[in-house]
């Protein structure tokens, strides 16, 4: 397994321009973006040695992953390879699920997620989740967005709070003539929209993603990963994504997952490979990466 | 295309289209079960349609306003069933207020935060289940032993309530739990990652998701407890009593008054008890209507 | 797994080695009709230079069915790009063969010592340039990232014959009209040949870029 820092992405912009999946331009040119003179971006979660366990049997081993700031991270590689298993890890929401261990070191900001005195209350109100089926309260679209501020304790200005959470997630437009009508009566675009808005009214640093777009039809997935890119300015982002297109449109460093035969003959998750997008998608070092990104594995 | 392909192909579609007509007949067995649905759900509602319409028949001539207001009497003339009117719905309204908020929170619990895998969590669901089976008469000795004697409340209406309220609670458990199981999954994932606690989810989203099954389950609950007659008896409700009664004195209820005015020679006593009959129905609906406008109220929001 | 996307893959390759072959054929036959004066040399070179075009517009519509359907990265990607640019190459060292076949002409003096030296040379450059286009695009079918170090060796030689065309028509006695005619179409000529050991060294630089993912900036160097 081969352990590479993400590098950070010299020129981000660079790499969402919609309608060319990948950055055709400038290939002979383009080197890996060690340029030193940028300086790196803060690093958000540095992950060393994750691993987990449900029930005793090993699910994911050994990962070893940064995250910087005001960045879209993707993790890819095929089914059951601990992709979302080690998103959960980062807001701690591994907690919930009965028999599930989670051991390594996790930092954020330079604070142990998994220490003593941790709250993962307190955690999961800086690190908000988008899950794959968009699963909005059965209440109305104010009550969806309230619901954060109103149990984190960000009780005034409330509707200010709404309005900026709906801008942010680019549904304010479609939906402020009829905040009172339920939310189970928007599109699945829509909806998952407003539980990217409803994560955000929390203010959150970081925001996780898991597929968050696999339920959607084209047109909604187009708009959700336009506001990926516009929330990378103000938020740290990370995906969870089975399109590898996807991924190559939106984010800035991307991991690959695969699964490895453990030590009781199961198989587990473990990090493969991360990197800049581009090398990733243009020359990946590791063959197992190659082998899925061409889609000659599946 | 030769004449003989055309033809080839022409009976071809001919084949498929007629196989789509033959299909209406059903085999014999679909037909017979058909039959026997539509029987049992017919034997169903004529049964009801007779009983209702043979305590309408008896009972109307005799709804007046004295069967209302007035107190029970040896004479059928004046005889009310005031008293008893009034100490159903106490009755409904401790067990409103006492059983009901009682049973959702065990609901609730063990749903939501009990540890499943825990033994005496296990002890305690199978407990509720076959409390919910148990003859009520038992539960009439029971509340005879412990409140009535033990606690030394005396034949009162609390007494009677509370049992009713301890018969009542299995049924509203199961239904409770039923209904929270059936919110899904993913409200609760959602709420938790917003950076809510377990409480905050399950008060503010998960709960309220539920009102619509938990007030069907508490209905049924709550009209089995209206209509029963054979605990209280147990707990020693009087069958005469004339005054307005109170949480703390003795008591008679609906269903006992009726019992006691059938067991009574004089036929226009058998009209009276019909037409009470009538007014506990009444009564019942009347709690029906208001727990459909309670479900509706938060449907309505979705 | 995506048979369908590796055999239209491989077909892609096929098509153009095909192309480079028929291209290498051209100039060769091309170089004969130069320096041989055959009629049929002149003839086969432009049959195949127009097959050659035939099979550029060929590749131009696989490539963009490919990129446009299967979405190729890694290391299909760069093969992908690889051909684009060779078929480019190609067509071209195919377009400058026919462009020598179409400067024949018989030296006007046949004795002259700068005669027999202008044509030797032009005959040197063009057997090498044949030669670089098939090593070329053999490297290509072998995936052989030292391919441009090999090529641009055999570029110098081209070179070096190329200047030796042009040092001997400089020096040739400008008064004879029909002479200094005919050895400008050879200047042309020799100007076309060199032209065509460059397609074959950006084929080698591809053929390199496409293995290893780095463009070969040594290679670089003499180009054009």
């Amino acid at each position: 397994m081969v352990e590479i820092e993400a590098q950070p992405d010299a020129a981000p912009t660079q790499m969402a321009t919609r309608g060319v999946p990948l950055n055709v331009a400038g290939v002979a040119t383009r080197t890996a973006p060690t340029d030193l003179s940028v300086e790196q971006p803060e690093l958000v979660f540095d992950c060393r040695e994750i691993g987990v366990r449900y029930n005793g049997v090993r699910a994911l081993r050994d990962v070893n992953l940064q995250i910087r700031r005001n960045a879209v991270t993707a993790l890819i590689g095929p089914s059951g390879c601990g992709k979302s298993t080690f998103l959960r890890c980062l807001n701690r929401m591994n907690d919930l699920i009965p028999g599930a261990e989670v051991d390594g070191v996790c930092l954020y900001h330079d604070e142990d997620l998994y220490g003593p005195n941790i709250d993962a209350i307190e955690v999961r109100k800086r690190i908000g989740m988008v899950f794959q089926k968009p699963n909005p309260f059965p209440k109305s679209i104010y009550d969806n967005i309230a619901f954060g501020p109103r149990v984190v304790g960000l009780k005034d200005h409330l509707d200010d709070r709404i309005e900026e959470a709906l801008r942010r997630a680019a549904l304010w437009d479609e939906v402020k003539d009829r905040l009172k009508e339920g939310a189970l009566s928007l599109s699945g675009g829509q909806q998952q929209r407003l539980c990217i808005a409803r994560a955000l009214a929390v203010e959150p640093d970081v925001i996780l993603m898991d597929e968050p777009c696999s339920a959607l039809d084209p047109i909604s997935t187009a708009a959700i990963e336009d506001l990926m890119t516009s929330l990378k300015t103000d938020y740290t982002v990370v995906i969870v994504t089975h399109n590898m297109q996807q991924a190559a449109r939106v984010a800035d460093t991307t991991a690959f997952f695969s699964t490895d035969q453990g030590e009781t003959g199961t198989r587990c998750g473990v990090l493969i490979e991360v990197a800049a997008t581009e090398k990733i998608f243009t020359k990946p070092e590791n063959e197992r990466t190659e082998a899925y990104v061409t889609g000659r594995f599946g | 295309m030769n004449a003989a392909n055309r033809t080839a192909s022409t009976a071809a579609a001919n084949a498929v289209a007629s196989s789509l007509v033959g299909r209406r007949q059903r085999s014999v067995g679909a037909r017979l079960f058909l039959f026997y649905l539509v029987f049992s759900t017919g034997f169903g509602l004529v049964a009801l349609a007779v009983l209702l319409g043979t305590i309408l028949v008896d009972g109307l001539p005799f709804l007046d306003l004295t069967l209302l207001t007035g107190a029970p009497s040896s004479n059928p003339g004046m005889a009310g069933a005031r008293p008893a009117i009034l100490a159903s719905i106490m009755v409904a309204i401790v067990l409103v207020a006492t059983a009901l908020p009682l049973a959702v929170a065990t609901g609730v619990y063990l749903e939501e935060f009990a540890p499943r895998d825990r033994w005496w969590i296990r002890l305690i669901e199978l407990n509720i289940q076959n409390l919910a089976a148990i003859p009520s008469i038992i539960f009439g000795i029971l509340g005879l032993a412990f409140l009535v004697r033990g606690l030394g409340l005396g034949p009162v209406l609390l007494a009677g309530a509370l049992i009713l309220g301890l018969q009542m609670l299995p049924t509203v458990i199961i239904a409770a739990r039923e209904a929270l199981r059936a919110v899904p999954a993913s409200v609760r994932q959602g709420g938790m990652a917003l950076g809510a606690t377990r409480l905050q989810v399950v008060w503010r989203e998960v709960l309220p998701a539920a009102i619509p099954g938990i007030a069907t389950g508490s209905i049924l609950g709550l009209s089995r407890a209206v209509g029963e007659t054979a605990p209280l008896l147990m707990v020693g409700a009087a069958t005469f009593v004339s005054y307005n009664p109170g949480l703390l004195t003795q008591y008679t209820v609906l269903p006992i008054l009726i019992y006691q005015w059938m067991r009574l020679p004089q036929a226009d006593f058998q009209g009276l008890a019909a037409a009470a009959i009538i007014v506990l129905l009444a009564l019942l609906i009347a709690m029906n209507g208001f727990a459909i406008w309670m479900r509706n109220r938060h449907e309505r929001k979705w | 797994m995506r048979i369908g996307f590796q055999d239209e893959l491989d077909e892609l390759c096929e098509g153009i080695q095909t192309e480079g072959r028929l291209a290498a054929t051209a100039v060769a036959e091309a170089t004969h009709a130069l320096v041989d004066w055959q009629v049929e040399a002149f003839e086969s070179t432009l049959v195949a230079e127009v097959e050659v075009r035939r099979l550029y517009h060929e590749t131009e519509t696989r490539v963009e069915t490919l990129l446009a359907r299967q979405a190729p990265v890694a290391g299909d990607l760069r093969t992908v790009l690889a051909v684009l640019h060779i078929n480019r190459s190609v067509e071209r060292a195919a377009h400058n063969a026919a462009r020598v076949a179409h400067l024949a002409t018989p030296p006007p003096r046949r004795m002259l010592v700068e005669e027999a030296v202008i044509t030797d040379a032009l005959r040197a450059m063009g057997d090498r340039g044949a030669e670089m286009v098939r090593t070329a695009m053999d490297t290509f079918a072998r995936r052989d990232a030292n391919a441009a170090l090999l090529l641009s060796t055999l570029d110098e030689l081209v070179d070096r014959e190329n200047e030796k065309i042009a040092d001997t028509i400089l020096a040739i006695d400008i008064n004879d009209p029909e002479l200094r005619q005919w050895a400008g179409r050879m200047l042309f000529a020799a100007r076309w040949l060199e032209r065509v050991g460059d397609h074959a060294v950006n084929v080698a630089e591809r053929t390199t870029y496409m293995v290893t993912g780095e463009p070969n900036t040594a290679a670089n160097q003499d180009a054009n």
